[in-house]
């Protein structure tokens, strides 16, 4: 009998031991198969399509692993989660959504790992009360160069928000942690090179309504999405992973919208948003990727501070206006005869045009005394005298509907009575004569726009090659008095005393412009130019100069006409040039452009060349 | 009757001010001392944050702010009850009351725990009583959250959400 009983405990110990192999070599194709889903690359921020050979998280931080080699392999992240998972239950709490995934998919693990009550977890999640999910897209604001694309975040909604209010909701920012004190210039540098570590960050969505809306006079677009309860249970467990955890920041690339891109595909496997941008993903472009996917159920505009304040100053007459205007700077206009004799509803549209007016104005300039006391007794009336005021704001043509950003173009034409035709790239986005829906007015942005021309003949060149093309039209009247500016670097052909010389150049230039008729803007600009060019006798040339055009938009065409003149401070050459262009509408991603340019050159030996050339283009958008 | 309300006003200030500021968290500049119209003053820092895209919250996912140092997640206490900040969205906040609607007095409502029903009757109350709830451009959001729990007690049908 005696003896009996260490062989039944040996029994009982080989059997113990065998059960978990035995488990475990079952298991082994699953946990190798598993580790490969695109689910589980998804919480590990792995690329789907990229080989085994070649595994590389997002993820730059090695407390977002468990395993040493986590962020390369994530069969042994996924053995080092499940290995943690049984040994402490607590893991649950500091990996929520690798624990949902397992626990689905690996039988009986469950089972085997202590449950936990991860009170600060629960606590987030039902603080949140999260039923639905909002893509927020910012639109592009040129005058900060480096918000040009638009910016995108998520918002996360509680029930009823429609009756309740979004200020309280959670807004989620994936963003680069900027060192304070670099300007906008030095972040789009330190940005384009991953100089910032990026993280997730949270506020309520009123911080953000105040960031865009009122202080960078941004609109926002609301896109809900149509995210299931499970979906967003697995969205906000991930969310929970991230917390504190750095990825690098590359403002092309990795930015703030491939990284939500990543969290919807967590949401929703399967939909492989992020592989849609392998090279650039611009804001614009992620919220069409969401919205060809279906995940969109309904959009929201929400207008900017000033974009409101532009619309109630168009619904008042030429002399509501002086009246709005001399308020804001004199409270006594309240009781002048020219105010008293007006409706209330004329006084309380003009009470109110000169509050917002005077808001808008002093937005950065803290609490001055004789501003702050006509607020408050602008405010003060408006109680007084009220009257429902309904702004009309027409909401523009959604930006996701407007043509695509990328384009090819192909034209025919003739330069000093040779034709050539021409091929023509362009990266991005947008330029003052492009199809209009969707897109602001007088602005114009576009980087790497590559044109190459063959003469008949046969010689074939590059005629020119544009890094950065920027303008930004902002127009002035009596409200406002905002700068308009210019800039642009490029590789390009001009004719330089006998024949064509392809030089480099970058060119800025700043002034005002007016809208004489709506829809119009007329400019004018004093430039500056650097130029090498190794025709002339400095190999670096500066030259300063004017730019003025007229620009019209009608609904489906764009007339632009231009005239411009710079001369080289100690080479003496003068170039003129007066250009017309109008550009055709023909479907949402397609237009046709002619454009008519004659140029004038004054070289330093009084060779003078004059010149013309034409060109009929065909443009698409994809 | 409005005389009355005035100066039930100030007495609920100066009885209820020391139980406010002693729940009250930041330093004097901010939180419950701010003014109205106090607006961006004094935050370059931010605005620049705001023009890049940057993360101003900080890296702990509660509603948390890194703009203005008061509050730590969005809501204040009053008297025991929590609310939204209302120092936050002041400027929104007074300007809804003067018109007697607006996403900054819904969600002063919401955080209230206002119902949908009751909602009308609490904009009203408070649109009715801008002068009470400002009556000056240097009014505090302690003044002005004092004075709206007031007559929210003074009313039949609000007095039930101000505890």
């Amino acid at each position: 009998m005696k003896s009996n009983i260490p062989n039944l405990s040996i029994t009982l110990i080989i059997l113990m031991l065998l059960t978990p192999v035995k488990a475990y070599s079952e298991q082994y194709e699953t946990i190798t198969q598993l580790s490969k889903s695109e689910e589980w690359r998804g919480l590990l921020h792995i690329d789907v399509e990229s080989s085994d050979s070649a595994l590389k998280s997002y993820v730059d931080d090695s407390k977002f692993f468990l395993s040493a080699d986590g962020s390369t392999n994530p069969r042994s992240e996924l053995l080092a989660t499940i290995k943690a998972l049984k040994s402490n239950g607590k893991t649950q709490c500091r990996y929520p959504a690798r624990t949902l995934f397992l626990f689905s998919r690996i039988e009986n693990l469950k089972q085997e790992v202590t449950p936990f009550e991860c009170k600060d977890y629960l606590d987030w999640r039902s603080t949140l009360n999260t039923t639905s999910v909002v893509l927020v897209f910012a639109s592009a604001q040129l005058n900060s160069p480096s918000s040009m694309y638009g910016h995108t975040f998520l918002r996360f909604d509680p029930e009823n928000v429609e009756q309740g209010s979004t200020y309280l909701s959670y807004a989620l920012n994936f963003g680069a942690t900027v060192t304070e004190g670099d300007n906008g210039f030095l972040y789009a540098a330190k940005g384009l090179t991953g100089g910032y570590p990026g993280q997730f960050a949270a506020n309520p969505y009123f911080e953000k309504i105040k960031e865009y809306s009122r202080l960078e006079n941004r609109d926002l677009w609301e896109y809900k999405l149509n995210l299931t309860a499970d979906e967003i249970n697995m969205m906000l467990a991930h969310i929970w992973e991230l917390q504190g955890i750095n990825f690098d920041y590359y403002f092309f690339d990795e930015n703030c919208s491939f990284r939500l891109l990543e969290l919807l595909d967590v949401a929703r496997p399967g939909l492989g948003l992020a592989n849609h941008f392998p090279v650039t993903a611009m804001p614009l472009d992620t919220v069409r990727v969401v919205e060809q996917v279906n995940l969109v159920s309904s959009v929201y505009y929400r207008a900017s501070v000033l974009t409101e304040l532009k619309a109630q100053l168009a619904m008042l007459t030429n002399d509501e206006k002086n009246l709005a205007l001399a308020l804001s700077e004199d409270i006594k206009v309240l009781d002048s005869p020219e105010f008293i004799k007006l409706t209330t509803k004329q006084q309380q549209l003009i009470l109110d045009s000169a509050y917002r007016y005077l808001r808008y104005q002093n937005t950065f300039n803290g609490r001055a005394k004789d501003t702050t006391r006509r607020s408050f007794l602008l405010l003060r009336r408006l109680n007084e005298n009220p009257s429902e005021l309904i702004i009309p704001i027409d909401v523009p043509v959604r930006p996701d509907l407007g043509h695509k950003t990328t384009m090819v173009g192909a034209s025919i034409g003739e330069t000093q009575d040779t034709p050539f035709i021409e091929f023509q790239y362009r990266g991005s986005y947008h330029d003052l004569l492009d199809p209009m829906p969707g897109y602001y007015e007088g602005m114009s942005l576009n980087m790497v726009n590559v044109m190459i021309r063959a003469y008949k003949g046969g010689d074939i060149e590059l005629a020119k090659l544009e890094l950065l093309d920027i303008t930004s039209l902002s127009a002035r009247d009596r409200f406002f008095s905002p700068w308009s500016w210019q800039a642009n670097i490029s590789l390009e052909q001009q004719w330089t005393i006998d024949k064509n010389v392809l030089v480099t150049q970058g060119s800025g230039g700043g002034g005002v412009s007016y809208q004489p008729l709506d829809n119009s803007y007329l400019f004018l600009m004093v430039t500056g130019r650097l130029e090498f060019n190794r025709k002339f006798d400095h190999y670096a040339a500066i030259a300063p100069g004017l730019h003025a055009g007229f620009l019209y938009y009608w609904p489906k065409t764009t007339l632009l006409i231009e005239a411009e003149q710079y001369q080289f401070l100690f080479d003496q050459t003068k170039r003129s040039r007066v250009s017309l262009q109008q550009s055709l509408q023909i479907g949402v991603n397609d237009s046709i452009r002619f454009s008519a340019d004659f140029y004038h050159i004054d070289t330093q030996d009084n060779v003078n060349n004059a010149f013309q050339e034409l060109k009929l283009e065909y443009r698409h958008y994809f | 009757m409005k005389k009355l309300l005035i100066t039930s006003t100030f007495l609920a200030a100066s009885t209820l001010s020391t139980s406010v500021l002693a729940v009250a968290p930041g330093s004097a500049t901010c939180g419950w001392g701010n003014l109205l119209f106090e607006g961006q003053s004094g935050t370059p820092s931010h605005v620049l944050a705001a023009t890049t895209n940057t993360s101003t919250g900080n890296n702990t996912f509660g509603m948390t702010f890194g703009t203005n140092g008061c509050s730590t997640d969005g809501t204040l206490t009053y008297g025991g009850k929590k609310m939204i900040d209302v120092s936050m969205i002041m400027d929104e906040f007074s300007e809804d009351v003067a018109r007697g609607n607006g996403e900054a007095i819904t969600a002063v409502a919401v955080s209230l725990g206002v119902s949908e029903e009751d909602r009308p009757l609490f904009k009203s109350t408070l649109h009715n009583n801008f002068n009470t709830l400002f009556p000056s451009e240097n009014a505090t959001t302690e003044q002005v959250v004092t004075s709206m729990f007031t007559l929210m007690k003074n009313d039949s049908t609000l007095v039930k959400y101000t505890v």
